[in-house]
């Protein structure tokens, strides 16, 4: 994708953007001047120099429409498969028909969203620049058409957790999906969301999904977000929270799929005592590269933030983390941890790590830590001498090291589910090693 | 800890003072000129000036590196003198009585008994003034094991075979910015060459002192460890009080052959800055070691208390099967005081290890940042590292940033990195307290201990003195 194509798409989409509310149009302008001044992020940005934008940028990828293939039985089998407060969202379009959602949570396509809420749209959307302006951000503020706004009113508990299914099913290769959702959870209440992206065929596609999370007062949220996107597909995404007094946010992110995968949790603790939990895997073989980024910004003082992310790489493929905290000034009593271990499989394979501390304050506990290396020799030479054949043996330990980020996460109820995508991911991976 | 920060030592850099002697610089500026100037002022073979100008013609192609986190106001690099000599009588001091007197009594004022050297076992200095190598001792002593241990400018002379084998071989000129400044314009330093098998019988070092207003000092070490020999070197600075801040752009190169093994350890306690942040000393640093045979050492142990501005990453390149690499490093900035280092580990030889401890203390409105790389290539199968960063806060506005990279490509390599942040900790400095002690000694315990890990790794010399050196730096700022 080069920037004429791009500046030619932004003309041709703005024609049919008329009925747009004005905020909106400069938010579009200065995300789109933004993008034009700075294009992608070269080598040399720090946040992105293990990461190749070049084979994405070779792709003839153009923002535009796309047309669902799906039949609509096989979204009735997704549908039956996952019970209560299931969202389903085709190509970008909140799938109602399909849907079932609790009641009193709002949930609805953004686009409907601006136009019926604007009061509530208008405060939030793109307001949660944690990190300031960045590349694949303002893309999708640019272009995003569709999405989901989630509004959950002060003190309520959403029993079920809101699960969300994205569904691409484009009709032709390189087709864009820009989405764009929003979290509104007010004082007090209480809410699970879960986010699995899907490929619905094996033709590869650009997907950039935006996430943006504002927690009121005392209210909790636990996320999910498990991508497992075919293996042409690039997938751009990043969740931004901005936290007030005493909420907590609480993630597990899941990549197993696509090309190109890189996920960014931002969390912005903006008032007193929020506290924030970000943990996740990933698993890649192949050539595979996926990418985890965590930025924490300890805003005001006695935050706790927690992170702890594993990465398991087999194949050729390449695994990277950066996770970034910063404690202001202000943020004295802050309580942040932050942990990364890596395992490679093969010799091809690759991890590159980038834990960062930026302290400003001086009455605080921080540390971090990472690990990167392989499975234990002793630990095999155990199991096998206990009987278990080589491959299993490597197969148990690694399950146990995958299954250590989802015992510490508390996503118990997902528990069953995750395990079986890990254990059909490790099958593959293991599949592929050698010796 | 409630005690009033300004309460205990406001204590004005104790080695602040202008030896009034006459020098013989370069006019003030930098061009090919200047280039051609320093090189015949040093007499040398024409191979060198070759060098120092295609260096110069590369520097200008390169830009002032702007990623690493200090600030400073922009560098006038028109506005230096690149050279400045202390005049000299006839050819060169043969001993002691031939230098210059005022020099020697600058010595004495900071300390260096140069004149008990030859006494004192053990330690030869081969001392810097300004540019230029005064003195040198013990030097028939290592000539008897066949060591050379000389001035720069004098190895470009009597050794130019080795310096044209190894300069360059590990910092390239384009290898960065003040690297490449470094090559087109450096004024004197130290060479060093252990024949095989030698093991070095004393430790050697070299005071540096910058004098003469405005001149940029722009060392160049280089140190080579024949197959199965062993060195150990030592670094130690101080300089006046300046208003005007004062550039040093230093590159230390060291290459350890087949089982050699290489220590260098500094002591760094350059005019930091009044209180204000005014003055002080720009210290950006390029130091490199190559482990080049299999079984090879190289050992950086550093402590950093002085300059305003720190900028260096002493690295190691483990290129032989089995080389080790350690970086140890206590950096102290307090005031205005600004420090941005670490190391690079690059395991490029199987079974390579690594070990990086470094330990920063912010005080007052010191910013301090480790930065590193671990790097493990897909050849550098068993490699191992092992790295911890502590940060030690003193005070709300001080700052910590640690910040390093872990690249592994082989499944057969470990790494591991462990960092923490924070304040002293309120139990043991009570502790410390009801047993009697008052503030100021409880905190100096603690943040000994804080360091201890690295300090122990310190010659006996320098042990003594970086303790004192931490006390002094950190005065004035605990409370």
């Amino acid at each position: 994708m080069e920037l004429k194509q791009f500046q030619e798409a932004y003309e041709r989409l703005k024609r049919g953007r008329r009925g747009e509310p004005s905020w909106l149009r400069i938010l579009r302008d200065g995300a789109k001047d933004f993008f034009l001044r700075n294009g992608f992020p070269a080598s040399d940005n720090d946040a992105w120099r293990h990461t190749d934008l070049s084979a994405f940028r070779e792709l003839p990828f153009t923002p535009g429409e796309d047309a669902a293939l799906i039949s609509p039985g096989e979204l009735k089998v997704l549908q039956d498969k996952a019970g209560k407060n299931f969202i389903l969202v085709m190509n970008g379009k909140l799938m109602r028909e399909y849907s079932t959602i609790e009641p009193g949570v709002e949930v609805m396509g953004l686009e409907e969203a601006i136009r019926e809420k604007p009061e509530l749209v208008e405060p939030h959307l793109g307001q949660c620049g944690a990190s300031g302006a960045e590349a694949f951000n303002a893309l999708n503020t640019v272009f995003f058409r569709s999405g989901l706004f989630f509004h959950v009113p002060e003190d309520m508990t959403v029993k079920e957790p809101l699960q969300v299914v994205f569904l691409a099913d484009p009709a032709k290769e390189h087709a864009t999906f820009f989405l764009r959702n929003l979290v509104v959870i007010g004082e007090g209440s209480k809410a699970a969301l879960a986010e699995t992206y899907l490929s619905g065929n094996g033709r590869g596609y650009f997907s950039s999904a935006v996430t943006e999370v504002f927690l009121g007062k005392n209210a909790i949220l636990d996320h999910v977000k498990i991508a497992k996107e075919n293996a042409k597909v690039f997938h751009f995404a990043s969740t931004r929270t901005l936290l007030r007094h005493a909420s907590s946010f609480s993630s597990f992110t899941l990549l197993t799929g696509g090309r190109l995968a890189r996920n960014e949790c931002h969390a912005v603790l903006d008032e007193e005592g929020a506290a924030c939990a970000l943990n996740g895997l990933y698993l890649s073989d192949g050539d595979q590269l996926l990418d985890q980024q965590t930025f924490v910004d300890h805003r005001k003082p006695a935050g706790k933030s927690h992170q702890f992310f594993k990465g398991l790489m087999a194949g050729n493929s390449r695994g990277v983390f950066n996770g970034k905290v910063v404690v202001r000034q202000d943020a004295q009593k802050t309580d942040a941890h932050q942990t990364y271990k890596g395992l490679l499989f093969s010799d091809a394979a690759q991890v590159d790590a980038q834990p960062q501390l930026e302290i400003l304050a001086d009455d605080v506990q921080c540390s971090h830590g990472v690990a990167i290396g392989q499975l234990e020799e002793d630990a095999i030479f155990y199991l096998r001498s206990r009987g278990i054949g080589e491959k299993e043996a490597g197969r148990m330990l690694a399950q146990g090291f995958a299954l250590e980020v989802i015992e510490r996460s508390g996503v118990q109820r997902y528990k069953d589910e995750l395990i079986s995508l890990i254990d059909e991911k490790l099958s593959e991976q293991l599949g592929n090693r050698k010796g | 800890m409630t005690n009033d920060p300004e309460s205990f030592l406001k204590k004005e850099y104790p080695y602040g003072f202008v030896t009034p002697i006459e020098s013989d610089a370069a006019p003030r500026g930098l061009n090919e000129d200047t280039i051609r100037f320093i090189s015949k002022k040093k007499r040398e073979p024409e191979f060198m000036l070759a060098w120092r100008l295609a260096a110069y013609r590369q520097w200008l192609k390169m830009k002032e590196p702007a990623w690493s986190s200090v600030r400073y106001p922009k560098i006038d690099y028109q506005d230096i003198i690149y050279y400045s000599a202390p005049k000299q009588k006839k050819d060169g001091p043969k001993s002691l009585d031939e230098v210059d007197k005022e020099i020697l009594r600058t010595y004495e004022k900071l300390g260096i008994p140069l004149e008990e050297q030859k006494r004192l076992a053990g330690v030869a200095v081969d001392a810097v003034f300004d540019s230029v190598s005064v003195a040198t001792t013990f030097k028939e002593k290592l000539k008897e094991y066949g060591i050379i241990f000389c001035s720069f400018s004098e190895a470009v002379r009597e050794h130019p075979d080795l310096i044209q084998k190894y300069l360059g071989s590990v910092v390239p000129v384009k290898d960065n910015f003040f690297a490449a400044l470094n090559s087109a314009v450096f004024s004197d330093g130290s060479f060093c060459y252990i024949p095989k098998g030698v093991r070095c019988p004393m430790e050697l070092s070299t005071y540096f002192r910058i004098n003469a207003m405005d001149t940029g000092q722009f060392e160049r070490t280089l140190i080579v460890a024949d197959e199965g020999s062993s060195v150990s070197y030592l670094e130690g600075c101080t300089a006046p009080i300046r208003d005007k801040n004062q550039l040093h752009a230093a590159v230390v190169e060291l290459v350890a052959h087949e089982k050699a093994s290489i220590k260098y350890s500094t002591v760094q306690n350059w005019y930091a800055g009044d209180k204000e942040g005014k003055g002080g000393i720009y210290n950006f640093v390029t130091k490199r070691g190559l482990c080049q045979g299999a079984h090879s050492k190289i050992s950086w142990t550093q402590v950093e208390t002085g300059s305003a501005i720190t900028w260096k990453y002493p690295s190691c390149i483990l290129q032989g099967d089995h080389s080790v690499g350690e970086f140890y490093s206590v950096a102290v900035v307090n005031n205005h005081q600004q420090a941005d280092t670490g190391t690079k580990m690059i395991h490029l030889g199987k079974h390579t290890k690594s070990t990086i401890i470094s330990k920063g203390i912010s005080a007052r409105y010191g910013k301090n940042t480790y930065r590193g790389l671990v790097k493990m290539v897909p050849r550098a199968e068993h490699a191992r590292n092992y790295t911890q960063c502590d940060s030690l806060l003193m005070g709300d506005r001080s700052s910590a940033n640690t910040f390093p990279t872990l690249e592994v490509a082989n499944r057969t390599s470990r790494a591991e990195h462990e960092a923490t942040t924070s304040k002293i900790n309120e139990d043991q400095l009570f502790y410390c307290r009801q047993r009697g002690m008052s503030v100021e000694n409880a905190i100096s315990m603690i943040v000994h201990g804080f360091c201890k890990e690295v300090f122990k790794n310190l010659p006996m010399e320098f042990a003594v003195e970086a303790q004192r050196l931490l006390g002094v730096s950190l005065e004035g700022s605990v409370g």
